[in-house]
């Protein structure tokens, strides 16, 4: 008898277990219930060949080296052998924003990457980052992140959401209709073959481009002048003089890195071989790029086109530079006097290699006219400014493309849309979504956050990040990059964008893709046929370790042969030559920190101040003293602001430099949905613009008026200019020093004319008489930094690289208000000149290490010391927080933690911090420390070869090795041949507040102005 | 007993007396007590107070102090267990109301020992009246002063024993070279000396106190504050030396504290802070608001305790001369403050006095020198001088004023300093508002109780300035 068996009872788990009932024996046998990801019919998902080819990914990718290990909480028993724990290993990867890549160097300790730098190996960057790149690793530890696929708004797995994904596609299908699956602009072959490979494998189905901010005028503008379907990227290093029309090269474009890395070479008046060139900015909006300007002119929107037709008038008539015959008749007529210095500059343009820049948010006609003037100067050709061999990958223009969408939305032809890591009901223009794809009966969402779009989606899918899959990117120069995973997935199986649309087609057809059945392979072998043959190389396996190794395969850009369509250009021009407007104008730019509001949940980029406004977790209405005053407009103010399109309400700003009658504002705030940190922080500028806006940037005519209310508005830097306001004029050229290039190249100590005097001290190199004992810096290192602030254009790298370095807290809107912020590095922004059109003076501000610091002497516990070898030294345990070193600080670089910043800290957002940085706690005071774990990582390294001194380079501070304009020298000065040595004798070098006699350890470069007889 | 204390008294006098009076000015001058007060009327008069159940003004107004009071310790547990950041400061204003609070209450706390030490060496006799209560604000003022250097701390639980050189296995000392450590020693043995003067003063009464007491606790707790006091003559005499002495030790501290404490600025770089004429200045004010809260605090106990006859016009007229000459010490201050900028030529240091007196805190700058300067010099007129009204509502004004000049100093010339990227606007917030409010609770409900619970005058001492009670009156 069993029941009377002790020891073999038969357990039961209820009555009806009990009784023998079949529909319950039925359900015993199959112990998971019907949507569990194990394919019902077996055979259907996993063959014998997907199963090896599963296990020959696992071993390649294990074999790669980059994944996590597994790891438990014992110590290695079997260590892996590149990981020692407490020491960092770097992987080259590659990050692409739209279809601008760069080269990537990620910093990665016990298998989880830290820090995100620049690719040393990749021309583009030449080892630079930008603040973007740089803050993407904030959204891999993102605790916004969504776990797991939602079906129907339940929980699901991300095989059941990819096979009812294709169940949706074949019923599409099978109803005549067509499936759209929408992507973001991109830089990589693999998934424009992979796009192109889905149109095949499902039915009815093609692949859109329909990124939320693009650069489609300049594209098209090529392709209807020119013949070139793309953006053609200038090399600024080959210019003398630039022209740009209101073109936020050094700021918003996604290309700005290269820009500014290119620009700077040619800023630094020290290179004989690079003479300085010369900077115009003709524009109405006040952009970054702009202010870097040697010479600005501020134009109404409206005029810039008669600008432009101006210039090129002047060009062919004065200057002998010829338009084509057909043009030449539309210019007369063109001449105009009204903008000052339109002759200046068409000489000066004549006169050297010259180059236009034209924004990429002005219209097509503005493009053309580009197109034109740089022709007549020259520009185009191979190994000139303008080559057409590099040129953004995959930057032809989308409009057609987009426009034919549009059509069949609106004929309700469309039955499946699959949104493939976009967001067009955030960033659509004219906030005409909802209506665009109300017709559509499945709508599928893949993105990394569950966003506005995935809102209105009944599947969505949470893809995982770029640190976290396989991809590869087209380079500007041609290059290829791999973009190999740091870590695997943090949740645990959860897709790439790439697998999820494979996994789609495979669902669909389960022979589908049969060769390649992972994202990982798929690459491999698109490498393998395209890439291998032209390598030279022996085994694939070897050339791509390489390819892994360095992060990219050099190639030669295919040559593109330029033509000239005098019809279409003529077309362009009698178009440009319209009256212009005199309406108030509104410009919708991208956000410096947000871009299109894909980056809106991250606080480092929330809180990095507008390189301009200086405004923190808002974007707001700028408009010009002389408007605001029209309107009857003061700072805060509330303003609706209503176009045709819609209407939003933004904060005023009152910004120097800003033509009159226009208004623009920033794109990528005002979201509602994918995150705690982007919600409620400013308004949605997409919803201003016209619906058939296909670049989502632009100007559009608008009404402004005031809402009556205000909001404040949360500022790093309040609105003094340099000499104090209307209090007391003073004269402060012992904070920022600068010249033109004439002056200084006649008499470089006209800097420091103005100098206040400093007891003891004759030259500016001399050390002034002191009452204490100077310290013995002779032995070893002594630290020391150099800012060009020629060179500097204030794009923020830095600023981000020292946050993500140094675990810098984020604070909030409310504690920027309160003047709480935290950063180490901030870049001051000064005025001078008239109010309407000022010079703007950069300068990154750090601690400056000063030999006889004030904040040393006033520590009453001695928690700031200075180090044998330069450093002022912060001790955190000891520090007690009276904050008298902060309030003794002349620079005002200190941060004190107010409050407990790290406590609305949720998991896994503590991974991201460096372990090499201890993360405060509130009371404590902290600053700049010239990122000392660096240089006692770097002695290490050292003492195990055995040396005393560090190699000059051997260390570099975060803010150096992001800076891409290079103005950041850091080395020991005690070794009179290293770079920092070279760059503190130069004879723009000075100390801000020398008059102090805090004898700082940085050393600024006098700015240098090539300003062509312009006012100083 | 108390008979006993009071025939010795007379013998002492004469011991001290005969010496040092050659000519007795004191017949032409007031009076200090008015009326005929025997002996013995000074001992009840004064004991009856401490004897006596509270009356219901004294609930009254403890019950609302030590509400404030309460209140102000509940927003300072906030403080210290959610950060500073609940405070107004910033960046680049570090310190604001904090410091403003801690230097104002040790201004407070200067009258205390001017009055007993200072005064008792010049032998300016009239002192006796108020020395008692003055002494008794100065430790109150003090204990509001101490509390703010620690919670001004981000982390006060380390910084109440981490800013002591304790010696510790880690040998790491206290940084001898910040003024913010000789603050710690100037106050510390400030509030020390100041603490020993005080009980020394109040042994004799808390004798008689005792011998008086009929409570069973109250004859418990005086027997032991009163040490054993016997009113011996060698008692006597030991207690004058020690007097003498501790008057002494006074005296210069009255000087150091505030000079120490005014180098937390001078010793700084800050334009504004870095000022040589920073310690005379500070005393000189301490002075003024020391002696404008003692004015306003006897104004109105002399009339609640009745006390009319020893805090005569007489003292009143005095102390208000005193604030008057302060007063114009601290405003020549401000003037020269302003001098030196402009003659200095460092632009720095002239912004930061254009901006002090136009910029964005000129309603504090013109607060201060109001109420420091302009108002003040009503005293030149002795009808006001002498009037209670006038000069009380003038004291508070004083106090404002000095509250102000604290404010001003610290942080308006932190607010906008050397790089004006770095300018900043201090608000502050209810906390601030709260813990301020807080210690004017603590300190009035203090003084409360002392004038509930411990003679409000020296009667040891207001005896021997009775009319008659000095024995050479007899031998003229």
């Amino acid at each position: 008898m069993a029941d009377t068996d002790t020891t073999h009872k038969t357990y039961w788990k209820s009555f009806r277990e009990l009784s023998r009932d079949p529909e319950v024996m039925a359900q015993l046998g199959n112990e998971f219930p019907a949507d569990y990801d194990e394919p019902s019919s077996g055979a259907a998902s996993m063959t014998r060949r997907t199963f090896v080819g599963l296990l020959a990914a696992s071993a390649a990718l294990a074999a790669t080296g980059c994944r996590r290990p597994e790891q438990t909480i014992v110590p290695y028993v079997r260590k892996p052998e590149y990981l020692v724990p407490g020491v960092a290993n770097h992987f080259a990867t590659a990050f692409a924003q739209q279809n601008f890549a760069t080269g990537l160097l990620v910093r990665s300790r016990e298998g989880r990457p830290i820090k995100i730098e620049g690719n040393d190996l990749d021309p583009i960057c030449a080892g630079a980052s930008s603040h973007l790149a740089q803050a993407s690793l904030l959204a891999l530890y993102d605790p916004d992140r969504i776990l797991r696929p939602t079906v129907n708004d339940s929980d699901s797995t991300p095989l059941n959401a990819m096979r009812r994904i294709a169940d949706a596609i074949r019923e599409t299908a099978a109803r005549g209709k067509a499936t759209r699956i929408l992507v973001d602009e991109h830089a990589s072959p693999s998934l424009a073959s992979l796009y192109g490979m889905l149109g095949q494998l499902l039915p009815n189905t093609k692949v859109v481009t329909w990124p939320a901010i693009t650069a489609t005028a300049p594209a098209e503008a090529n392709r209807r002048v020119l013949g070139v379907d793309a953006v053609i990227v200038p090399d600024l290093a080959l210019a003398d003089v630039i022209l740009g029309v209101e073109a936020d090269f050094l700021g918003s474009d996604p290309e700005a890195l290269y820009h500014i890395r290119r620009f700077a070479e040619r800023r630094s008046s020290a290179k004989k071989s690079a003479p300085m060139s010369r900077f115009y900015a003709v524009e109405a909006a006040m952009t970054l790029t702009g202010s870097n300007a040697d010479r600005r002119v501020r134009i109404r929107p409206g005029e810039i086109n008669e600008f432009l037709l101006a210039l090129l008038h002047a060009l062919s008539t004065r200057h002998g530079k010829p338009v084509d015959a057909s043009i030449a008749p539309l210019l007369r007529g063109a001449a105009n006097d009204r903008f000052p210095l339109l002759a200046d500059l068409a000489a000066d343009l004549a006169a050297r290699q010259s180059v236009v820049m034209i924004g990429r948010h002005l219209p097509y006609e503005t493009q053309v006219l580009g197109v034109l003037l740089n022709r007549a100067l020259g520009a185009y050709g191979d190994g000139r400014v303008l080559d057409a061999r590099r040129v953004l990958p995959f930057s032809n223009s989308k409009k057609a493309g987009i426009d034919a969408l549009r059509q069949e939305l609106r004929r309700g032809d469309v039955g499946t849309l699959i949104f493939a890591d976009v967001n067009p009901a955030y960033s659509m223009p004219g906030g005409a979504f909802r209506s665009l794809v109300s017709k559509v009966p499945y709508r599928f969402s893949l993105s990394l956050y569950a966003d506005e779009t995935s809102k209105l989606c009944s599947i969505f899918i949470p893809i995982n990040h770029h640190l976290e899959h396989w991809g590869d990117a087209r380079m500007l120069d041609g290059a290829e990059a791999v973009a190999q995973p740091l870590i695997a997935p943090l949740n645990e199986g959860q897709p790439s964008l790439a697998d999820a649309l494979m996994g789609v087609a495979r669902a669909f057809d389960s022979k589908a893709l049969a060769d390649t059945p992972t994202w990982y392979e798929f690459i491999r072998a698109r490498w393998k046929s395209e890439r291998f043959p032209a390598s030279g190389r022996a085994g694939f396996d070897g050339f791509w370790h390489d390819a892994l190794k360095n992060g990219r395969v050099a190639a030669e850009a295919p040559a593109r042969a330029l033509g000239f369509d005098a019809a279409a250009a003529a077309q362009a021009v009698r178009a440009a030559s319209a009256a212009p407007t005199r309406d108030l104008m509104l410009a919708v730019l991208p956000s410096h920190s947000l871009y299109d509001g894909r980056y809106a949940n991250l606080g480092w980029l929330m809180e990095l101040p507008d390189p301009v406004t200086k405004v923190t977790w808002d974007n707001v209405a700028v408009l010009s003293k002389a408007t605001a005053q029209r309107l009857g407009v003061k700072q805060e103010d509330v303003l609706r602001i209503s176009t045709a399109a819609g209407s939003v309400e933004l904060p005023a700003f009152i910004q120097p430099g800003v033509a009159d009658d226009m208004v623009y504002t920033t794109t990528g705030f005002g979201r509602s949905e994918g995150g705690r940190v982007l919600d409620g922080k400013g308004a949605n500028a997409f919803a201003l613009l016209p619906a058939d806006n296909v670049d989502s940037i632009g100007y559009v005519r608008a009404h402004v008026e005031r809402t009556g209310g205000t909001m404040r508005i949360a500022t790093t830097q309040d609105h003094h200019s340099l000499s104090g306001g209307e209090l007391y004029d003073i004269d402060r050229s012992d904070i920022v020093k600068e010249s033109t290039l004439a002056a200084y190249s006649k008499d470089p100590s006209v800097l420091f004319a103005k100098d206040l005097p400093v007891y003891g001290a004759e030259k500016n190199t001399d050390r002034p008489i002191s009452v204490t004992q100077p310290f013995d810096y002779s032995k070893g290192h002594r630290w020391g930094m150099t800012i060009d602030t020629s060179a500097c254009v204030g794009c923020n790298a830095c600023v981000i690289a020292c946050v993500s370095e140094n675990n810098i807290p984020m604070v909030g809107k409310e504690q920027v208000l309160r003047g709480r912020e935290m950063h180490w590095i901030r870049i001051d922004r000064y005025y001078a000149g008239e109010e309407e059109n000022p010079y703007t003076l950069l300068q990154p501000m750090l601690c400056q290490h000063c030999e006889k610091a004030p904040c040393e002497n006033v520590c009453p516990v001695a928690a700031t010391t200075h180090s044998p070898e330069g450093l002022n030294e912060m001790t955190y345990n000891r520090c007690v927080g009276t904050r008298y070193c902060s309030n003794n600080c002349p620079y005002k670089v200190r941060r004190f933690n107010y409050l407990n910043y790290h406590k609305e800290d949720r998991d896994p957002l503590s991974l991201v911090f460096n372990p090499d940085v201890t993360v405060r706690m509130r009371g404590v005071m902290e600053k700049c420390t010239f990122c000392v774990q660096r240089i006692n990582e770097a002695k290490h390294h050292a003492k195990n070869e055995g040396r005393d001194t560090l190699n000059d380079g051997e260390v570099r501070t975060a803010c150096q090795q992001a800076c891409p304009a290079g103005a950041i020298v850091f080395g020991n000065t005690n070794d009179p041949d290293s770079a920092v040595s070279k760059s503190r004798s130069s004879d723009r070098g000075y100390h801000v507040l020398r008059e102090l006699n805090v004898l700082p350890s940085i050393t600024y470069l006098a700015k240098i102005r090539n300003t062509n007889g312009g006012p100083a | 007993m108390s008979r006993h204390n009071d025939t010795h008294r007379h013998e002492h006098w004469n011991i001290e007396g005969s010496g040092t009076v050659t000519v007795d000015a004191a017949e032409l001058r007031e009076p200090l007590v008015e009326g005929k007060v025997s002996v013995k009327d000074v001992t009840e008069q004064v004991s009856r107070v401490v004897e006596g159940t509270p009356t219901k003004a004294w609930y009254a107004t403890i019950s609302v102090t030590s509400a404030i009071a309460g209140w102000g310790i509940l927003t300072i547990l906030y403080t210290v267990f959610t950060g500073i950041g609940v405070w107004g400061n910033n960046q680049p204003v570090g310190w604001a109301w904090d410091i403003t609070n801690f230097v104002f209450w040790i201004g407070i706390g200067h009258a205390g020992t001017l009055i007993s030490a200072i005064l008792f060496l010049f032998r300016q006799r009239w002192r006796t009246a108020i020395n008692r209560a003055a002494e008794a604000m100065t430790i109150f003022a003090v204990i509001c002063a101490l509390i703010f250097p620690i919670i001004h701390t981000g982390r006060p639980w380390l910084a109440v024993y981490w800013l002591l050189p304790l010696p510790n296995q880690m040998q790491m000392w206290v940084n001898f070279r910040s003024p913010l450590l000789w603050d710690v020693f100037a106050v510390s043995t400030y509030f020390t000396v100041s603490l020993m003067f005080w009980f020394v003063g109040l042994v004799p009464d808390f004798a008689t106190m005792r011998n008086r007491a009929k409570n069973k606790l109250a004859k418990i707790a005086f027997t032991f504050f009163s040490m054993g006091w016997t009113g011996a003559n060698r008692h006597w005499h030991r207690y004058e030396k020690a007097y003498l002495i501790l008057a002494g030790i006074s005296t210069p501290l009255v000087l150091s504290v505030h000079t120490i404490v005014s180098f937390d600025f001078a010793v700084s770089v800050i334009p504004g802070w870095h000022t040589t004429i920073f310690p005379p200045y500070f005393v000189a004010g301490a002075i003024f608001s020391g002696f404008a809260m003692v004015l306003t605090l006897m104004i109105l106990a002399r009339k609640l305790l009745n006390l009319e006859q020893f805090i005569t016009l007489k003292h009143i007229d005095n102390m208000n001369k005193i604030l008057m000459a302060t007063g114009l010490m601290v405003g020549y201050a401000y003037g020269i403050e302003f001098f030196i900028a402009w003659y200095s030529g460092n632009p720095y240091e002239r912004f930061v006095f254009i901006n002090r007196a136009f910029g964005p805190y000129a309603w504090a700058y013109w607060t201060m020198v109001s109420c420091n300067v302009f108002i003040p010099q009503l005293f030149w007129f002795k009808r006001i001088r002498r009037s209670l009204m006038i000069t009380w509502v003038i004291s508070i004004f004083v106090n404002i004023g000095m509250w102000f000049e604290r404010f001003v100093i610290i942080a308006t010339s932190l607010h906008r300093d050397f790089l004006p990227s770095s300018w900043g606007y201090f608000t502050p917030t209810w906390v601030d508002v709260s813990i301020f409010a807080g210690t004017i609770g603590l300190f009035l409900t203090l003084f409360l109780l002392f004038a509930k619970f411990i003679p409000v005058l020296a009667i040891s001492e207001v005896k021997a300035i009775l009319p008659g009670a000095q024995p050479r009156h007899g031998h003229h």
